[in-house]
């Protein structure tokens, strides 16, 4: 739940400054945040404010706050109630409730019809009475959005990040596609080349062939995407996107020894580079795969 | 009792990138086995999660309204035990609709086209509002939403929303009905006023939903009023609009 630029008849204070109608006066949205195996844990809540006449609305029982979770995806939304200045000390989200972008927000709301006036409005609004229905709001935080990242290799055998599939409308000897979606890297042949690949993918020594010619190019176009978005977000940023990147993130630590983020691909050659090493270096493989085939044959050319 | 299983993301992409075979492999097959020569790749992952095995009884088109209130619940009493993650899961649904119940998905909403798999078998219209669309991950939220604990008969809300499901529809694509007290109130609102008045127009429950969104929550916070609240405001503006003789 969240108000963004919606006007309002009357005077609201808004913890960002340029939509509040108060003069000088700050509203101030705080919690920290905690986590265990299953729930989010938001402490210390409150909606601070240094408006003398929001807080004695507040001590006079005709306002109240609420803090309010939505997660538009899980069909959720629930409201706690909080105090204004004096902070409560734990909600808890079970996080099995959440799926990607959750927001937390919190307003304060009128609990009776009521008037309100005061010199703490903004010049325009100062000296006039206004009457606010009850439920009306008069004070907003449009809080922050959160993500929550479900690792769901824990619940699977594990699985590939890539996605090899046909597209029957594709014409035959067209070239193939790479799309990258929120769960893992398509790889999108026309329907002959995917049958041809179903049936070389099965001897052991054409995968890594399969691996050289498609899914290190596919991975390096997959890795361009994370290095332009570690321009603006980190990695669990990314990933909250993306989930194919908590993937390369372990496979790279493991790898690497170190951290998965900006500076890891910090030039075009790394990532052709990386993508090889985490797909286990396969023109290496499969060149000496070739090589043992033609020396099976004896058809070596030597001379 | 069984687990339940998701369609694989690599299934979900295949079906997504060739949509019209997928949609006229199904309008050709009244049974399943076709699945396994179509898909070369797993199609079903198992999860660690177990439901009760169960059955839906075949309803064309829901014609039958007591038939189709019955398979409502069955879902619901089944399923309600999931995590949420899962039961708003695309790749769940599908998993129901073309493994457990096949024939029942096929028949329950007639295929006129790509558009019928891709809006009701699939989330086609989006995370929030697939959930609405999904031929049966509709009917789970139909009850989910509407269910009323405190109820002699819990399930009178969601009977009367069954039997007309536009008295939901509208109001389920709003974002305050994620909040159940909302929905309850509103629904009770609605409700009297029908049976008040004797009459009902779908336009009347799209103007409420609309009413509710833009008028009280345009200046008011939705989610402090209470159900009586919102139940007689509703009530007192369904009376409003059914008097109006210009809506139909």
């Amino acid at each position: 739940m969240q108000i963004k630029n919606r006007l309002f008849p009357y005077p609201i204070l808004n913890e960002e400054q340029h939509k509040s109608t108060y003069y000088n006066k700050l509203l101030q949205f705080e919690y920290t945040e905690d986590d265990d195996d299953d729930y989010y844990i938001l402490r210390d809540i409150q909606l601070d404010t240094n408006s003398v006449y929001l807080k004695k609305l507040f001590a006079d029982g005709l306002v109240k706050a609420l803090c309010i979770v939505e997660c538009s995806r899980s069909v959720y939304r629930k409201s706690f109630e909080i105090g204004i200045v004096t902070p409560i000390p734990e909600i808890k989200i079970a996080k099995n409730d959440l799926i990607d972008k959750f927001v937390v927000s919190a307003f304060a709301y009128a609990t009776a019809n009521i008037e309100i006036k005061s010199d703490e409005f903004d010049e325009d609004y100062k000296g006039i009475t206004f009457s606010i229905d009850k439920y009306g709001i008069l004070a907003a935080s449009d809080g922050y959005s959160n993500y929550s990242q479900r690792d769901e290799r824990k619940d699977n055998v594990s699985s590939s990040i890539f996605s090899i599939i046909p597209n029957k409308d594709q014409a035959a000897e067209s070239a193939y596609k790479v799309n990258l979606s929120d769960r893992k890297i398509e790889i999108i042949l026309n329907e002959e080349d995917f049958d041809n690949y179903e049936k070389i993918y099965r001897f052991e020594s054409y995968k890594e062939i399969f691996f050289s010619m498609i899914l290190v190019h596919a991975l390096e176009i997959a890795l361009m995407k994370v290095k332009q978005k570690f321009d603006s977000e980190d990695v669990d940023d990314i990933a909250s996107e993306y989930k194919w990147v908590l993937s390369i993130k372990d496979a790279y630590e493991n790898l690497e020894g170190k951290d998965f983020d900006k500076d890891s691909l910090s030039d075009e050659s790394s990532i052709c580079v990386i993508a090889q090493k985490l797909l286990g270096n396969p023109l290496n493989k499969s060149l000496k795969n070739l090589l043992s085939s033609v020396n099976k044959t004896g058809d070596t050319n030597d001379e | 009792m069984s687990n339940i299983k998701f369609v694989s993301d690599t299934t979900m992409s295949h079906i997504k990138n060739n949509l019209k075979t997928f949609t006229q492999r199904i309008v050709d097959n009244d049974d399943n086995s076709w699945l396994k020569d179509e898909f070369k790749e797993p199609i079903f992952e198992e999860k660690r999660y177990s439901i009760n095995d169960f059955d839906l009884k075949i309803n064309p088109d829901s014609k039958d309204k007591d038939l189709d209130f019955e398979n409502h619940i069955k879902l619901y009493e089944n399923l309600k035990d999931l995590p949420r993650f899962v039961l708003c899961d695309e790749r769940f649904w599908l998993w129901l609709e073309l493994d457990k119940f096949y024939l029942y998905s096929k028949k329950v909403m007639t295929i006129n086209g790509i558009s019928t798999i891709k809006d009701h078998w699939l989330f086609g219209q989006g995370g929030r509002r697939g959930i609405f669309f999904g031929i049966l991950s509709r009917c789970f939220f139909r009850v989910e939403c509407t269910i009323d604990e405190n109820a002699e008969d819990k399930y009178w809300l969601t009977r009367w929303v069954v039997s007309s499901p536009e008295r939901f529809r509208n109001l389920s694509w709003r974002a305050f009905s994620s909040e159940r007290h909302l929905v309850r109130g509103v629904l009770k609102g609605e409700k009297r006023a029908v049976e008040k008045v004797g009459k009902e127009t779908t336009e009347a429950y799209t103007e409420i939903a609309k009413f509710i969104s833009f008028d009280l929550g345009g200046t008011t916070l939705l989610d402090a009023y209470s159900e009586a609240d919102i139940e007689k405001i509703v009530y007192d503006k369904m009376l409003e609009i059914l008097a109006d003789e210009t809506i139909r």
